[in-house]
């Protein structure tokens, strides 16, 4: 596996795990938006799409549909869901040859519906449909990756990439909503539309139903930051996806010793290290924790790179 | 000509003067397979066939079948290379003396450039004159007394063909350095199978899809002798290259790593991949990259995209690469006028296939004959490729032709003439009239030498030129192509 082919994989399943998110944030936010009560509530929820994304816009005097598209189709927009897609998609051109024809006429397909999709259409009455369509491409391209790639190397790197995307925005959505919380509560608006917020943010990640299951309750912020942060027979909770980079480093280089100061030392000491905790350790600080969680995440992508990307 | 079909599809048909017209030329060798094919496609009503056609087009868009430029957008203008759906036939028995023609001719090749950077008898014995071979900017002076695997140079050779309205085919030109369009070749026949099916069964058609099974048994038989199961790579200039379609295709086929030249270092002059793992060896090298790019301490020193230290791997014997350096000697369009006598002095034998009739600007009489009879000659750039440089004096104003009389007087060596060809024409789907028009067409053909194997592409590419009345054929010109089928007799 040539250095730059795994640099290349690594980043094709970020991309495309960031797309979904993404996508599916945009979705949720928006759509769960549409009837809140205040139009702070509303605003609130766009200027916190594109923090998500990443985008710097001046909303003063924008139109809704502009910052709609500026998130989601503008290809001048580095950060845009757009742009996500085309460099995933040109991180597997270039690697095509490592890739099955299944896999990649799937991504291709993916940015082909993104990159065509009418901009007047998705400014409208398209939004719904764009999302919707483009997150069962998302799921395409993973099935085609689960099943027709042997377990190599380059299917390591691939989901050590989607994982480690994975638990960067899941982390994301939750220090984001408790952004979002704390400006609705200047807005002295009542306890239960906090409620309402965690329940987005569940829904961004496709875990709504799975919390409710294994609380028997209804999500309070206590219990969602639980489960996505520790549960760890759930794919979408970020000590599973650490977990699973753990395992796929293991499965590259199964003879290495993971003696102090090895890649899979320092991986192994930091992953072991959050298995162990539970929320009562952090509850009166849960964005300083989950800031520095992030912050080991992005150590991890840094010892990888050094590893394996650099040549 | 056989009877137009009763088809709206091919209202106002028209026949041109002195041209051949492949599929309605009554008692040619295809004509009953011509037949046979429009009754089937006249099935299919004018709507039906453009929906077929969108289908396909649609399907390359789908599986990356593209190329781009990047010049107008950093982002890259992916186009889809034209395709028709209406397919040309070749029946085996005309099929198998091109195939002849191109070992034949190939090979001889082969003997010129191992001869050039050798002895040079054929320079000695005045067949081919020394200063022409001696002003070829392709003469590559560090192949001097270096014999590759299997004294093999061009193992990639695609000639392309054309027929002429005297029915016969003839040698357009020789490309013996990165010729490329195999992929598209099969891309098209996949493209095929899935829209017109049907058609399929009425025809015992020679399959393509057993070229890359045949490329690699050919870079395996020109590894060195001291290896046994040579590691192959495909060297591209990278995703940006705009035939890197093919590069990923043919790896991909081939089941060989597809790498670019920094993935590549020398040690040794050895040369290895960097890898995960650490460093490992390379054997044999399909190089889709110019000489001049391949060897910064070599050539040219600006070049990003080649590997320090190849060349003198490759002298050494450690590494293979395909086609060698060097064999733009024999692509040089004032060579090709000599290529039958090259056929002659080395083989012995008649030439099968035959040249253009081709006039050197830098041969006195020869100048003077191609300045008188401009307006009725073809000029083309003895070195360039892509369709680029080509002046039809038939088409050309007078100011343009005394602009191009200028031009070849400034630099004699750099410019051939040839008769205007009149390339046949075929029957093509015209999007925007929904109905089907001649166009020319000519067919680019792949040969493979390896040490003892020989293997022809059963069919090629035909290419064929979209703008009306244009005689240029090459995609970075507008061209498209068609599947070309080889009939089993």
């Amino acid at each position: 596996m040539l250095s730059r082919v795994a640099d290349n994989l690594f980043w094709m399943g970020r991309y495309l795990e960031r797309s979904e998110h993404f996508v599916r944030f945009l979705k949720v936010q928006y759509f769960s938006s549409i009837d809140l009560p205040y139009p702070q509530m509303r605003e609130q929820a766009l200027l916190s799409v594109l923090d998500m994304v990443g985008i710097e816009l001046n909303t003063d005097n924008a139109k809704e549909s502009d910052i709609l598209f500026s998130v989601g189709l503008d290809e001048n927009n580095p950060v845009s869901i757009l742009s996500s897609v085309f460099n995933g998609r040109e991180n597997a051109r270039s690697v095509r040859d490592s890739l099955s024809t299944e896999v990649w006429e799937a991504f291709n397909k993916y940015y082909l519906f993104v990159s065509t999709y009418p901009a007047d259409v998705y400014k409208t009455r398209g939004l719904d449909d764009f999302t919707t369509n483009a997150i069962n491409h998302c799921a395409i391209v993973k099935g085609k990756i689960h099943h027709t790639l042997i377990r190599n190397e380059a299917f390591h790197f691939l989901q050590i990439g989607k994982h480690v995307e994975r638990a960067i925005q899941i982390i994301r959505i939750m220090l984001s909503k408790m952004t979002d919380i704390k400006e609705l509560d200047k807005l002295k608006l009542g306890s239960s539309l906090e409620l309402q917020q965690w329940n987005i943010v569940l829904d961004c990640l496709e875990a709504k139903d799975m919390c409710r299951k294994y609380y028997h309750s209804l999500p309070t912020k206590n219990n969602t930051v639980d489960f996505l942060l520790f549960t760890h027979d759930f794919p979408v909770s970020v000590a599973y996806n650490l977990d699973y980079v753990y395992r796929h480093l293991r499965l590259i280089n199964k003879t290495k010793d993971e003696k102090p100061g090895s890649l899979e030392f320092k991986v192994g000491k930091i992953i072991n290290t959050f298995r162990y905790q539970e929320i009562e350790d952090f509850k009166d600080d849960i964005p300083l924790f989950l800031e520095q969680t992030l912050d080991k995440i992005y150590f991890i992508c840094n010892e990888i790179h050094n590893e394996y990307f650099k040549y | 000509m056989l009877n137009l079909p009763k088809s709206e599809m091919f209202t106002d048909y028209f026949f041109k003067d002195n041209t051949f017209d492949e599929v309605f030329k009554l008692n040619s060798p295809a004509s009953n397979y011509y037949n046979r094919l429009l009754s089937l496609i006249t099935t299919y009503s004018t709507e039906e066939f453009k929906i077929l056609n969108e289908y396909a087009k649609k399907s390359f868009a789908n599986r990356g079948v593209t190329f781009a430029t990047y010049s107008d957008n950093p982002r890259g203008n992916e186009r889809i290379f034209p395709f028709d759906l209406l397919p040309r036939i070749i029946p085996q028995t005309e099929w198998d003396v091109l195939e002849k023609g191109l070992k034949q001719r190939n090979r001889a090749i082969n003997f010129f450039i191992h001869d050039l950077y050798h002895d040079s008898k054929i320079l000695k014995d005045k067949v081919v004159p020394i200063d022409l071979v001696l002003s070829c900017s392709n003469l590559n002076r560090y192949m001097k007394d270096f014999t590759p695997p299997g004294e093999v140079y061009n193992h990639i050779s695609g000639t392309d063909i054309i027929k002429h309205n005297d029915g016969n085919y003839y040698v357009l030109e020789d490309n013996v350095r990165c010729p490329s369009g195999v992929s598209y070749v099969l891309a098209n026949r996949e493209a095929m199978k899935k829209t017109i099916s049907s058609v399929f069964y009425n025809f015992n058609i020679f399959p393509v899809s057993d070229y890359p099974e045949a490329l690699l048994e050919m870079m395996h038989s020109v590894k060195s002798d001291k290896v046994d199961n040579p590691n192959c790579v495909l060297l591209t200039p990278g995703a940006y290259n705009s035939a890197y379609y093919e590069h990923s295709f043919l790896a991909q086929s081939m089941g060989i790593e597809l790498v670019e030249g920094r993935d590549l270092f020398t040690d040794n002059d050895f040369v290895y991949t960097r890898t995960v793992y650490g460093p490992k060896r390379v054997d044999v090298i399909y190089r889709r990259i110019d000489d001049d790019f391949l060897d910064p301490l070599v050539f040219r020193p600006d070049s990003a995209l080649g590997v320090p230290g190849l060349m003198s791997a490759y002298r050494k014997g450690n590494v293979n690469l395909i086609n060698a350096p060097g064999t733009g000697i024999a692509d040089d369009k004032a060579v090709y006028a000599y290529v039958p006598d090259i056929v002659k002095y080395y083989l012995g034998e008649e030439p099968i296939l035959k040249n253009v009739p081709t006039y050197r600007c830098d041969v006195k009489e020869e100048m003077s004959y191609v300045l008188d009879k401009m307006a009725e000659l073809v000029v083309k750039p003895v070195d360039q490729s892509g369709g680029y440089g080509i002046f039809i004096g038939n088409q050309a104003t007078k100011a343009e032709i005394e602009d191009q009389k200028k031009l070849i007087q400034s630099n004699p060596r750099g410019y051939i003439a040839q008769p205007t060809m009149s390339l046949s024409v075929h029957s093509t789907f015209i999007d925007g009239e929904n109905k089907f028009e001649p166009r020319h067409i000519d067919l680019r053909t792949f040969t493979l030498l390896g040490a003892d194997k020989e293997y022809v592409l059963k069919g090629g590419l035909s290419r064929v030129a979209l703008k009306k009345g244009s005689l240029i054929v090459n995609s970075s010109q507008g061209g498209g192509s068609k599947d070309t089928w080889v009939i089993e007799e």
